[in-house]
């Protein structure tokens, strides 16, 4: 069984995961407990409760990420939202600090834990921590390892391999990046929020368009060109008289072409990148994803046009250190 | 950087238009000569969707929590074809949509443009917003937070066509349309 795990803004966006064919949908509650809090987004208890009783009556999950780190001196929020999604019967949580791991641990020790991408573990030791210490059953990778890698590392540690497979990328320290909160005070991991909106604006004249984070310009490109996301690290800037992508191409993940490689590897659930995007894209991506998977598990290919390319950010797509070629 | 890159292709084309085949003719850009009267001639329109706005909220209680970073804030929507814009003015009560010339000075927090069908199609949940900006269909000038809190609550509400309308249609219309649909 290899489980597809699509995302979820919105409970409108939950309903076209699970009727596109998710075997399961993550997402956040409405505060800086998980790493998507986007103005409007996310859900309120009530959704949430709501959400999980649709989709179970579908057969399908209901994870739910509570992946920022807590707050020294005051952790509430955040075992708080542990509280909320067993309370709402969700099926996991999706979680990276060791505080609420060790909340959930203590307090729902019914409720499966799935260890967050935030967290950053990508050895047989760590995982070997968080599965021994907290009883974590599943760990999502960081996008770093190469799909040799991921093989060597499945023979070595007790849980599921969950893998990224389709969206945004970081750059290559995630739960680690303090590129955000250096310019705009927030980040992704404590705030919930890389390149707040609040902090985002554009402009353009003479044909140029610039993206700016707290006042500072990151970008600037033509007119019609093909962008990416404002942040830091997709930002451009100008090293020795030339402006380029120093940290990271506006680029989004996709994995279509290696998903047999990846289940030979081990991998037992795929995840797809968007809680901040509609439910169009929700959809497209699932119905995609879910003709491939099957097609795969059939033994007949992607078989699939993979028709995803106008959703990637820039218009670009990668199949990121899967299969890369430097260290 | 990465190892395989792949380019989309430059033109983003989204799979369904919704004026395409359309069986009326799509209105012509108005002939006026002066912003008075080109905000005169546009006023029962704001007033129309203004209506449209109100009978959305009360329908929708919840989109007050999510539209909290659009409150007391001005966004500016225009359709690149035509020389129109609205403007989106949320309050702690309501909101007002006022119809003006797309030229038309005044302080705005952030101005949207796209085509119309790509507008859309965006507030009807069938386009990706965020696939348009990528493409630069659509393109953005001003500040981000209450566009992105607008859009996450029109995705949550899941809204449609007739929500534009300032009245319900009739039950047994509405029951036909949605059978056509």
């Amino acid at each position: 069984m290899l489980e597809l795990v699509c995302p979820a803004g919105t409970p409108a966006s939950l309903r076209a995961a699970v009727e596109s064919g998710a075997d399961a949908v993550y997402c956040g509650l409405r505060d800086a407990t998980n790493a998507r809090n986007f103005p409007g987004l996310n859900f309120s208890p009530d959704e949430l409760a709501a959400s999980v009783e649709f989709a179970h009556a579908r057969g399908a999950k209901v994870l739910l990420a509570v992946n920022t780190f807590a707050t020294a001196g005051d952790t509430t929020p955040w075992t708080g939202a542990v509280d909320t999604a067993a309370a709402c019967g969700v099926d996991a949580i999706v979680v990276a600090d060791l505080a609420v791991l060790d909340h959930a641990a203590n307090r729902h020790p019914q409720l499966r834990l799935h260890l967050s991408v935030q967290a950053a573990a990508g050895t047989p030791e760590a995982i070997a921590f968080y599965a021994e210490r907290f009883g974590v059953k599943r760990v999502v990778l960081p996008r770093i390892l190469s799909i040799p890698e991921i093989a060597a590392l499945s023979k070595e540690i007790p849980v599921e391999i969950e893998a990224f497979a389709f969206g945004g990328l970081c750059v290559m320290t995630e739960g680690r990046c303090d590129l955000s909160s250096y310019v705009t005070g927030r980040s992704p991991n404590l705030s919930g929020v890389c390149s707040p909106s609040e902090c985002v604006s554009y402009s353009g004249e003479n044909g140029q368009r610039s993206a700016k984070l707290s006042g500072l310009t990151i970008d600037r490109s033509a007119a019609g060109q093909p962008v990416g996301y404002p942040t830091i690290c997709k930002g451009r800037f100008v090293d020795r008289g030339e402006a380029s992508h120093i940290f990271e191409d506006p680029v989004s993940l996709n994995t279509i072409d290696v998903l047999p490689d990846l289940i030979r590897a081990g991998v037992s659930a795929l995840k797809i990148e968007g809680r901040q995007r509609g439910k169009a894209y929700v959809q497209q991506v699932t119905r995609e994803f879910r003709t491939a998977i099957d097609a795969v598990l059939a033994g007949q290919g992607t078989g699939t046009a993979d028709t995803l390319a106008a959703l990637t950010e820039g218009h670009r797509s990668t199949t990121g250190a899967y299969r890369k070629t430097w260290r | 950087m990465h190892s395989t890159t792949t380019s989309a292709p430059a033109s983003w084309r989204r799979p369904a238009r919704l004026f395409e085949g359309a069986p009326f003719p799509l209105p012509a850009a108005p002939p006026w000569q002066s912003p008075q009267l080109a905000r005169l001639a546009l006023a029962p329109l704001g007033a129309a969707l203004t209506l449209s706005l109100r009978r959305v909220l009360r329908r929708h209680p919840d989109l007050h929590d999510r539209l909290d970073a659009a409150r007391n804030t001005v966004i500016r929507i225009a359709p690149a074809e035509y020389p129109v814009a609205f403007e989106i003015a949320l309050s702690d009560t309501g909101g007002t949509v006022t119809a003006l010339p797309k030229a038309a000075p005044g302080p705005v927090n952030v101005r949207v443009e796209a085509p119309l069908d790509c507008l859309l199609t965006i507030f009807q949940g069938e386009d990706d917003g965020d696939a348009a900006f990528f493409s630069s269909e659509l393109v953005i000038e001003g500040e981000m937070a209450p566009l992105v809190a607008l859009r996450n609550a029109i995705e949550a509400a899941g809204l449609d066509w007739r929500d534009l309308l300032p009245l319900p249609l009739p039950p047994g219309l509405d029951a036909l349309i949605r059978r056509l649909a």
